[in-house]
């Protein structure tokens, strides 16, 4: 009996081992075109159900083709990419990251394809003003971020915006339709709101769980403090960008201040940013500062109506300014087999008619700077003008965590710890510009 | 005869209490996961009625069916493999005299306090570019299965060599003056006794290579088609758990449920083996 | 080995004390060739080295270079090294082990071993069930671990709300993202994963401890404690070393579960070697770095083993 028992484990372990040797060899001989997109837009409500619908629109219009959209969370997308496109079983088309930890790599690498002959075909340099295509550029040896060849696409507009809920506003005795429009005015608000609010209710509802929650947050401050061309300058390591300017140090002040007078949730390290944003919308706090592209999550919590959103309003200076930009950008890999699908597929999503509308029904800015957010939809026309407000004042600060492989990590920490109280300003700038520095003596 | 009573009632209490203690995790993340989406779960909820609507969600949008398929597929190879080569490893050690067997067992015996992790960036590099061979191996089951053969070889080979010394050499001997080679000594005499020493083995490496995380990480996540059953949960959570914990809940509780059936059936080979030799049962 | 059952002799080999005596009884069988057992033994080691040596050799040979893993390699000698001993993160983060293995094997043996001396010696009816129940949480994946205790430490989850109900809600807090209760909150799952095993352990192995012994001592006038410290703690010798071997194993594979809980953070806080290397190598693509974590890791490893066992033979021979 027990030898019998030996035979069948042997049995077993071949047989598996058959099983599995034939099934690589099946798997080769498809019928189907099957092609594999990565995406970390998955909010849903929001960008996810767009673009699942998108790709069954695409499949009916192309018989014989699968579309297998698989999403992940931005810090495991971001932490398996490289290594899956470096595979060559990885997808044929993801989102990828602008900047130096990710965007780099896979270009220094040649795992992913530059976009010229596709923005001939599909006449994408329509979509964008001409500087917003920087953030896509890259020399070939990954060294230069805003030069060189285009190698993605994004498909929305994004910037970090205030969403605040009236009724609270009105509790506190503050016109909503008559919001601050200084910074100065703003920081006596948050004061108001923390008087008149229950104490424990957050005057702003943060999620920093990932580590980009206060990232987000601090960029409207820092706009107020510094002109925004500078922050663009340091992240594309224009030479001799710093980010310990005078400006920026009295901004991570501020932060550091609001975090000390109570404005946030106790719990913003164990929560993440989305998650955050359903807090607030079932009620908790009075506002919540963070990506359009929760929007329609808010939406569907408190009603349309209860809603304000505007950015952060503009320092002496003038300019309204945000963390943000344009999506995460789209690539196609190297070793697909499909790049001319794996383009159709990305023009189809980002550019169509009917993706627009889809987009502009989850409360989505389309990139396309030719799209009109349909009347009617009060909310989206909201969210929409805090986009082009900050966009047209050439405000838009881009992502801080595009400036090194590590950056991001780095602003995690130093934002933590100067919240918690462990860090002043003045060292967590310096401990920013020492990691850019380390990082740009390898870029020159 | 009451303190005596009272002893063992204090020890009945003690056990029953971190007996508890020990299923609470368990426990509380199954009552979550049998919640809907919608009930706003806080606390120590018990559900007021079971709804299974968290497991079918979990279950098709985690992919689970691939990544059982791939957790089945490595466990059991890795299983079966390792098997039969510390049979082999673990008779030789066990019973024979051969020219530096004294240096290989401790070599092969740090196997068991190993730092795994220390080895999966060149196991990265080297399936992804195989040396001389110029393979690409990444996002495949040889990816997972090869290593973890080696990994579980070290534990296996001390396991069956304990086994194996324990058997009275006068039963060797006679099968040898039988004529018997020390191939048919060990598959006539000795394999049909180590049976339940091989399923010890078998259901502690299973146990860890079904639990894998960090080599899946790095070696498959890739592709979703050759994805373990952890690496999916990992991605899954990371996915929606902000959006919808119960969701995650019964997703976890979907990955622990195989190891833990077999453990209700098998948990004596479980607890034997894992306290190696020194409760004697 | 401290566990290895009473030494028969095998063929062959000669019997301490016994007069010498001839090779008795062949060591392998007539036919077979000399050296047989490199036969059996080769496949087995040809995995091992192949997948865990050679590897290990090879993390040593890429921490020579500054690598980012996808264009070419540039030698640096043993900079890496220089570097990593600078590196406050990497020193930190050992310090964040060190404090997990006090959570992972100290709590749950002295804990065990305190329990153990508590409970009764005779047979306890009914010790299959609970033996099945304390060693759960050995058998679940790390990835699970992490999902079910996120929840528990979620700031509406059952901790929180436990303390509430109690009256302790002023110590409710976001366990896992608070800079000085993440760590000990990990450290508290590692407990948790380990104490049954421990409990076990123990439990069994006192019952194999001689009554006359705990007789003897009472006869000589000793208490519980000296009971304890006299009869118990020794005769539990063995049982502890396991415990503590095994409990650092577990210490040290806690990857899985500080990547599913918190990924090091907040703001560093929960940092590990094992997670550090993970980002080196496969998020700032500092490959070269990332093998000299490595090293040193194992390095690490291989001297606490070294020192555990060293400690408990020197035990052995007392």
């Amino acid at each position: 009996m027990n030898r019998r028992l030996l035979g069948v484990l042997v049995l077993v372990a071949f047989t598996l081992l058959a099983a599995v040797t034939a099934g690589a060899y099946a798997g080769r001989q498809a019928t189907t075109t099957t092609l594999t997109m990565w995406s970390y837009d998955n909010q849903d409500p929001g960008l996810e159900p767009v673009l699942k619908q998108l790709s069954k629109d695409f499949e009916k219009s192309h018989p014989g083709v699968k579309i297998n959209v698989v999403f992940k969370s931005f810090t495991d997308l971001v932490g398996t990419v490289p290594r899956a496109l470096a595979s060559g079983s990885g997808p044929d088309v993801t989102e990828g990251n602008q900047g130096y930890q990710t965007d780099a790599q896979l270009v220094k690498a040649k795992l992913i394809l530059p976009l010229t002959k596709y923005i001939k075909k599909y006449k994408w340099d329509k979509l964008y003003a001409p500087s917003t295509w920087g953030m896509f550029r890259w020399t070939p040896d990954g060294k230069s971020f805003g030069k060189g060849p285009v190698w993605g696409i994004a498909q929305t507009g994004q910037n970090v915006v205030a969403f605040i809920n009236r009724k609270k506003l009105i509790a506190a005795g503050i016109n909503p339709n008559k919001l601050p429009r200084t910074y100065a005015g703003w920081e006596r608000m948050l004061a108001t709101l923390r008087a008149k609010l229950p104490a424990d209710d957050p005057v702003i509802e943060a999620g920093n769980k990932s580590g980009y929650g206060f990232i987000h947050i601090f960029g409207g401050i820092w706009g107020a403090y510094v002109q925004p061309q500078s922050v663009r300058n340091w992240v594309y390591h224009v030479p001799g960008s710093r980010y310990d300017s005078a400006g920026t140090i009295k901004a991570l002040g501020r932060l550091q201040a609001w975090a000390k007078a109570g404005y946030f949730n106790d719990d913003y390290n164990a929560v993440q940013e989305d998650a955050a944003a359903g807090v607030f919308a079932k009620g908790k706090g009075a506002m919540w500062i963070g990506g359009d592209w929760d929007s329609t999550i808010i939406k569907e919590g408190l009603g349309a109506k209860n809603i304000v959103v505007t950015p952060i309003p503009p320092g002496p200076g003038g300019q309204w300014a945000s963390i943000g930009g344009l999506s995460g950008p789209w690539h196609i890999s190297a070793k697909t087999k499909y790049p001319d699908l794996g383009a159709e597929w990305l023009n189809y999503v980002i550019t169509s008619t009917r993706a627009k509308a889809l987009m502009f029904s989850q409360q989505q800015i389309p990139s396309d700077k030719s799209a009109k957010a349909p009347a009617g939809d009060a909310y989206l026309g909201q969210v929409s003008k805090a986009f082009q407000q900050v966009a047209n004042d050439d405000g838009l600060l881009l992502y801080t965590d595009w400036a090194s492989p590590s950056m991001y990590t780095t602003l995690q920490n130093q934002f933590q710890l100067l919240l918690a109280g462990r860090q002043t300003p003045a060292g967590m700038a310096k401990a920013v510009q020492d990691d850019w520095a380390k990082f740009d003596k390898t870029l020159r | 005869m009451t303190a005596v009573r009272i002893d063992r009632l204090g020890t009945y209490f003690v056990l029953c209490t971190f007996s508890l203690l020990a299923l609470y995790p368990v426990l509380s993340i199954l009552f979550l996961a049998l919640h809907r989406k919608t009930d706003l779960v806080s606390g120590f909820a018990i559900p007021t009625r079971i709804d299974l609507s968290s497991f079918e969600a979990a279950w098709t949008e985690g992919h689970f069916a691939t990544g059982f398929k791939s957790s089945f597929i490595v466990a059991g190879a890795v299983t079966a493999a390792s098997a039969v080569l510390s049979i082999g490893t673990g008779y030789a050690f066990g019973t024979m005299r051969f020219v530096g067997d004294r240096i290989v067992f401790p070599i092969i015996l740090l196997g068991i306090i190993f730092p795994y992790e220390a080895t999966v960036i060149p196991l990265y590099y080297d399936f992804q570019d195989v040396p001389l061979l110029h393979w690409n191996l990444l996002n495949t089951y040889w990816a997972l299965i090869l290593p973890q053969i080696g990994q579980s070889v070290a534990f296996g080979t001390f396991w069956m060599r304990a086994f194996f010394r324990s058997t009275p050499p006068s039963l060797i001997e006679a099968a040898r003056i039988d004529g018997a080679s020390s191939f048919g000594v060990l598959w006539r005499v000795l394999l049909p006794q180590a049976m339940p020493a091989v399923l010890t083995m078998s259901v502690l490496v299973f146990t860890y290579t079904w639990n894998e995380f960090l080599l899946a990480l790095v070696l498959v996540s890739g592709t979703e088609t050759h994805q373990t059953a952890p690496l999916g949960l990992s991605f899954f959570a990371g996915a929606s758990r902000a959006t919808d914990p119960t969701k995650v809940a019964a997703a976890a509780v979907l990955v622990a449920l195989p190891i833990l059936l077999v453990y209700l059936f098998l948990q004596r080979h479980f607890v034997r083996g894992m306290l190696a030799g020194a409760l004697k049962e | 080995m401290a566990d290895e059952g009473a030494d028969a002799a095998r063929p062959g080999e000669q019997i301490p004390g016994a007069p010498r005596r001839r090779r008795r009884g062949p060591t392998r069988a007539p036919g077979d060739p000399r050296n047989i057992g490199w036969l059996y033994v080769l496949p087995g080691l040809a995995f091992y080295v192949l997948f865990t040596l050679a590897p290990l050799l090879h993390t040593v040979y890429y921490s020579l270079f500054d690598w980012d893993g996808l264009t070419a390699k540039t030698w640096v000698g043993l900079a890496n090294y220089g570097e990593a001993l600078h590196d406050s993160v990497l020193r930190d983060s050992f310090v964040h082990s060190a404090i997990l293995i006090v959570y992972y094997a100290v709590f749950p043996v002295i804990i065990g071993l305190v329990l153990t001396a508590a409970l009764t010696r005779s047979v306890i009816r009914g010790f299959r069930f609970f033996r099945t129940v304390l060693f759960l949480p050995q058998l679940i994946a790390g990835v699970v671990i992490a999902q079910a205790w996120t929840w528990i430490y979620a700031t509406e989850g059952p901790l929180n709300r436990f303390l509430e109900l109690i009256g302790l809600g002023s110590l409710a807090r976001p366990w896992l993202g608070d800079f000085t209760w993440a760590l000990p909150s990990i450290g508290a799952i590692g407990s948790w994963v380990t104490f049954g095993l421990c409990m076990v352990l123990f439990i069994a192995g006192v019952q194999k401890i001689p009554t006359s012994l705990y007789d003897a001592a009472r006869v000589d006038g000793a208490g519980p404690v000296r009971e304890f410290f006299a009869v118990t703690l020794p005769g539990l010798r063995a049982e502890i070393l396991v415990a503590f071997v095994l409990t650092t194993i577990n210490a040290l594979r806690s990857f899985d579960i500080v990547y599913n809980t918190t990924a090091g953070g907040p703001g560093g806080s929960t940092l590990v070697p094992s997670m550090y290397m993970y980002q080196n190598a496969f998020l700032y693509n500092r490959v070269g770095y990332a093998a000299a974590i490595a090293t040193v890791l194992a390095i690490a490893i291989f001297l606490l083993a070294a020192v555990v066992l060293r400690i408990g033979d020197r035990g052995e021979h007392q």
